[in-house]
């Protein structure tokens, strides 16, 4: 269980969340959505202990701003929502950081084989710098897929926080990512998802928490959060979900058939 | 499309580069070596290693002169060159690896400036001294000023960047320029003050040279720079996590704080050392770590090693350049590893420039 | 730490010794045939004893006479190499004051190859103890005591004269070596320059410092020098007059209204050697007119 309580984060004196309390259990999917600024991502980040902040998480139990990172690296991975490289690693050494890093690091075909999940197989021997921006983003999610590779160890969960894990990726590749998180989650696993998309959210979610101006506004099943009258007030705009548009209107909505 | 291209480009294997790097050892190693030999057989006097071994087999005495050329002058040169070059290719490593950036060197962290600072206090202000306290460090007044100079450099900068325990890689940067901004000036203050003898001596300083060289620095220096060596290969795997950016990093295991203030500090006594020794000596912390990326990859723990062995052998090379090219007098070694070393500087940036945003 | 460096040193050689086990003939004392002279006036002094012939190197400073240039060159003497040094095989080296580093000095020294260092002070009597010291460390008393009689007689005249040509109304005379950026690099007390300027029966403008240092405009103005002396130099150090008055606080001194401009050579100057006399009747004739 992922569990936070009480979270106030500030930026000199202004706050950018305020009174987040939430819970993410193994074995589901918890995406967080919500508009530009709403402290999405900034909920992400002190749920990984990136920033500091006042209140309290912990992580099945472990209170992660005291818990040793090697610990934590363990059983958990963080995907940020970009990762800038300082030198020409090749896409196998970069997977290999993140194999190293888990439990499972002494397996040296790891990092072929999480390559291969993110449908980049054969693409170890490449300049990471020389790939698109969208097999760079599948690249990291191999290298944490690659640190956490068991969702579930001797019956304790393996947990992934991913930071808008699609936002470069085409069709195909966000069905594909989706994918591999749902499996990971049935698998006993626990995950938690920042997306834009909310279509992708009704269709993978367990809970959702959506995010309003730095605080937690709804939170639960994807059936009652994705209102019409929810997603209007957090994100200004008016919607209509659940029903065909008008027939002459382009519409495509990706759905798994 | 992206598989169709994978397929058509010549790749490098990556297990080929890693057993490449571990083959790298041995061939730097020999290069060392015959390196190290040809340094101890060749100088601007005719004294040879060999026929001075050759001599001792057949049981005949060499010449006191021989034996003071070959163990009091070239023996301990050699490894205060060997011990000063590995020391500056590592710390060359260590920077660049710490700040994210191929173009990093000692002198980010205010070390060679600090240590400037420190020398030419210790040539202006030095004879002020009460004479007790100058007949204690004697000769080696300017080195450990030098030293004491790059490390109170360094920990003011360390100071400054950290807060609540975090270390700000971006403010060290800066508040690094600042301060060789700071000792730039207090070096001038101090330059304006010397007189025309002492600013002869800075001169010849702040160029470098292995010239000064006696067994005393090399017991003093050698072992700092060689356990800074052994503690940095520890850093390794931290250094090619934080490739990935400090949060990337520690979510991969790895203490972050300590890995940087381990690599500063490291940095600190290696080049802190190194410097005080040889004065001003450059380009050999950029361009070692360069070229080794090149061939051998960013992987830090073979860098980390190829680099040392790498800087020592090129450290001797330009030192057997230094002392005979104009024998019987000598040439700064600074000189000499400007000369060789900016050339390949400037090619490094027109080539860089595709592929890394610097 | 002296002491450190010499036991490491030893410790090496000790290292070499044990690994042989073979003495060695301690090197016997010749006669010092092999010299190698650091600093100027000590190579003048070695050719004014006509003893030339046992010099086989110099430093960079020795360019007097022409025939020393032809010597190996063993580089600046603050910044000596050990084995430079070592490699024309000297049994005697005679430095000025000042050689080092010390470093290098020590393997000299435990080279046993014999390390005179010749006081300098820069007044006749220093000139003279120059003299008596090279010649005692060439065993060459006699001819010293010849030369040391010449020079000690050349120099008094030299003085005298130049007493008598400036007639109780001594000059102040500003020595610049050199210009950097418009600031002038000047000559305090305790200097070559001071002494030549001193005997040359005028009066140094600068007192307030040792050694040579940057002046500032107002030390400058505050200076107010008769005369300019500098070394006559080309390259980068050579300054022409319009660069020197182009500077707002020399151009208003009197040196500047006479451009009284005195250029001479750095070595015949400021050596204190065997002809520091004849520079004495240059710069005083220079000064007051012949």
């Amino acid at each position: 269980m992922l569990e936070a309580r009480d979270l106030h984060i500030r930026l000199g004196r202004k706050p950018i969340l305020t009174d987040v309390s939430c819970t993410a259990a193994p074995g589901e999917i918890t995406v967080i959505i919500g508009p530009n600024g709403s402290g999405k991502t900034t909920l992400l980040r002190a749920l990984s202990g990136d920033i500091p902040y006042d209140g309290r998480v912990t992580l099945d139990g472990l209170d992660i701003a005291t818990a040793d990172p090697a610990f934590l690296a363990g059983i958990r991975a963080v995907l940020p929502q970009a990762t800038p490289l300082a030198f020409p690693f090749t896409v196998h050494e970069v997977v290999s950081l993140g194999a190293t890093a888990g439990l499972s690091g002494a397996d040296p075909t790891l990092a072929d084989r999480a390559l291969a999940k993110v449908d980049l197989a054969g693409y170890g021997p490449r300049f990471y710098q020389e790939l698109s921006g969208g097999e760079q983003q599948r690249v990291q999610l191999a290298r944490i897929l690659a640190q956490v590779w068991q969702p579930l160890v001797d019956g304790a969960p393996r947990w992934l926080l991913l930071d808008e894990p699609v936002s470069s990726l085409d069709l195909a590749h966000q069905i594909l990512v989706m994918r591999l998180a749902e499996r990971f989650a049935q698998a006993g696993g626990g995950v938690v998802i920042i997306l834009h998309d909310l279509n992708l959210t009704g269709m993978f979610a367990d809970q959702v928490l959506l995010m309003s101006n730095g605080t937690l506004a709804q939170s639960g099943t994807p059936d009652r959060v994705l209102t019409d009258a929810n997603i209007g007030a957090a994100y200004g705009c008016r919607v209509r979900s659940r029903k065909t548009p008008r027939e002459d209107s382009f519409f495509l909505l990706p759905h798994l058939i | 499309m992206a598989a169709d291209a994978a397929a058509t480009l010549p790749l490098p294997k990556t297990r080929d580069r890693q057993t490449f790097a571990r083959w790298m050892h041995l061939w730097l190693l020999l290069l060392l070596i015959a390196t190290s030999l040809l340094s101890l057989g060749y100088g601007a006097a005719d004294a040879s290693l060999f026929g001075a071994l050759a001599a001792l087999m057949n049981g005949e005495a060499i010449s006191h002169i021989e034996q003071v050329i070959l163990l009091d002058v070239r023996l301990p040169r050699l490894l205060l060159g060997i011990t000063v070059g590995a020391a500056l290719a590592i710390s060359g490593v260590l920077m660049q690896g710490l700040f994210r950036n191929p173009l990093a060197d000692p002198g980010i962290v205010g070390v060679s400036a600090g240590a400037s600072l420190g020398a030419i206090m210790a040539i202006v202000l030095g004879p002020l001294l009460p004479a007790g306290l100058l007949a204690l460090t004697g000769n080696a007044l300017i080195a450990l000023s030098a030293f004491a100079g790059a490390w109170i450099a360094m920990l003011i900068l360390y100071r400054v960047s950290t807060r609540q325990g975090r270390t700000s890689v971006a403010t060290m940067l800066l508040a690094g320029i600042a301060l060789a901004a700071l000792t730039g000036a207090a070096s001038g203050l101090l330059i304006y003050l010397a007189d025309d003898q002492q600013l002869r001596d800075f001169t010849f300083w702040s160029l470098g040279s292995l010239g000064g060289t006696s067994w005393a620095k090399v017991w003093i220096t050698a072992p700092i720079v060689f356990g800074a060596i052994l503690l940095a290969i520890r850093l390794a795997h931290g250094l090619n996590c934080l490739a990935l950016g400090e949060a990337a990093a520690r979510h991969l295991g790895i203490r972050t704080e300590q890995l940087k203030s381990g690599a500063v500090l490291l940095t600190a006594a290696a080049t802190g050392s190194a410097v005080a020794v040889s004065g001003g000596i450059g380009f050999i912390g950029i361009v070692v770590p360069h070229l080794l990326r090149l061939g051998t990859g960013p992987d830090h723990r073979p860098l980390l090693i190829n680099a040392a062995l790498l800087g020592a052998t090129l450290l001797v090379g330009a030192d057997i350049i230094s002392r005979t090219i104009v024998a019987p007098a000598e040439l700064p070694i600074g000189i000499v590893t400007a000369i060789l070393g900016a050339p390949v500087f400037l090619w490094i940036l027109l080539r860089r420039r595709g592929l890394v945003d610097l | 730490m002296r002491a450190t460096g010499a036991i490491a040193t030893r410790s090496g050689t000790a290292l070499l010794a044990t690994l042989m086990a073979i003495g060695w003939p301690l090197a016997a004392k010749a006669e010092p045939s092999r010299v190698v002279a650091l600093g100027g006036s000590v190579t003048e002094i070695i050719y004014a004893l006509g003893e030339e012939e046992r010099l086989i190197a110099r430093d960079t400073t020795s360019v007097y006479p022409e025939a020393a240039t032809d010597l190996p060159d063993v580089g600046y003497m603050r910044a000596l190499s050990a084995e430079g040094v070592l490699s024309v095989e000297p049994n005697l080296i005679l430095a000025e004051e000042g050689a080092g580093p010390p470093e290098v000095v020590d393997i000299l020294e435990n080279a046993r190859i014999p390390f005179v260092t010749i006081p300098d002070d820069y007044s006749p009597d220093g000139i003279l103890a120059k003299i008596d010291a090279v010649g005692a460390a060439l065993d060459v008393m006699e001819k010293a005591q010849d030369l040391r009689t010449e020079v000690a007689a050349d120099l008094s005249s030299a003085n005298s004269q130049a007493e008598s040509l400036a007639n109780g109304g001594e000059k102040r005379v500003l020595f610049i070596l050199s210009l950097q950026d418009g600031r002038v690099m000047a000559s305090g007390t305790n200097t070559a320059a001071h002494g030549i300027i001193e005997m040359a029966g005028a009066e140094n403008a600068v007192t307030s410092f040792t050694g040579y240092k940057l002046l500032t405009d107002e030390a400058l103005a505050a200076a107010a020098p008769d005369a300019i002396l500098m070394m006559d130099r080309t390259g980068d150090h050579a300054a022409t007059n319009e660069d020197l008055f182009a500077i707002p606080a020399l151009s208003l001194t009197p040196a500047a209204e006479a451009e009284a401009v005195i250029r001479m050579n750095g070595l015949y100057l400021l050596g204190f050697g065997p002809r520091t006399a004849e520079a004495v009747r240059d710069l005083s004739v220079a000064l007051y007119g012949g």
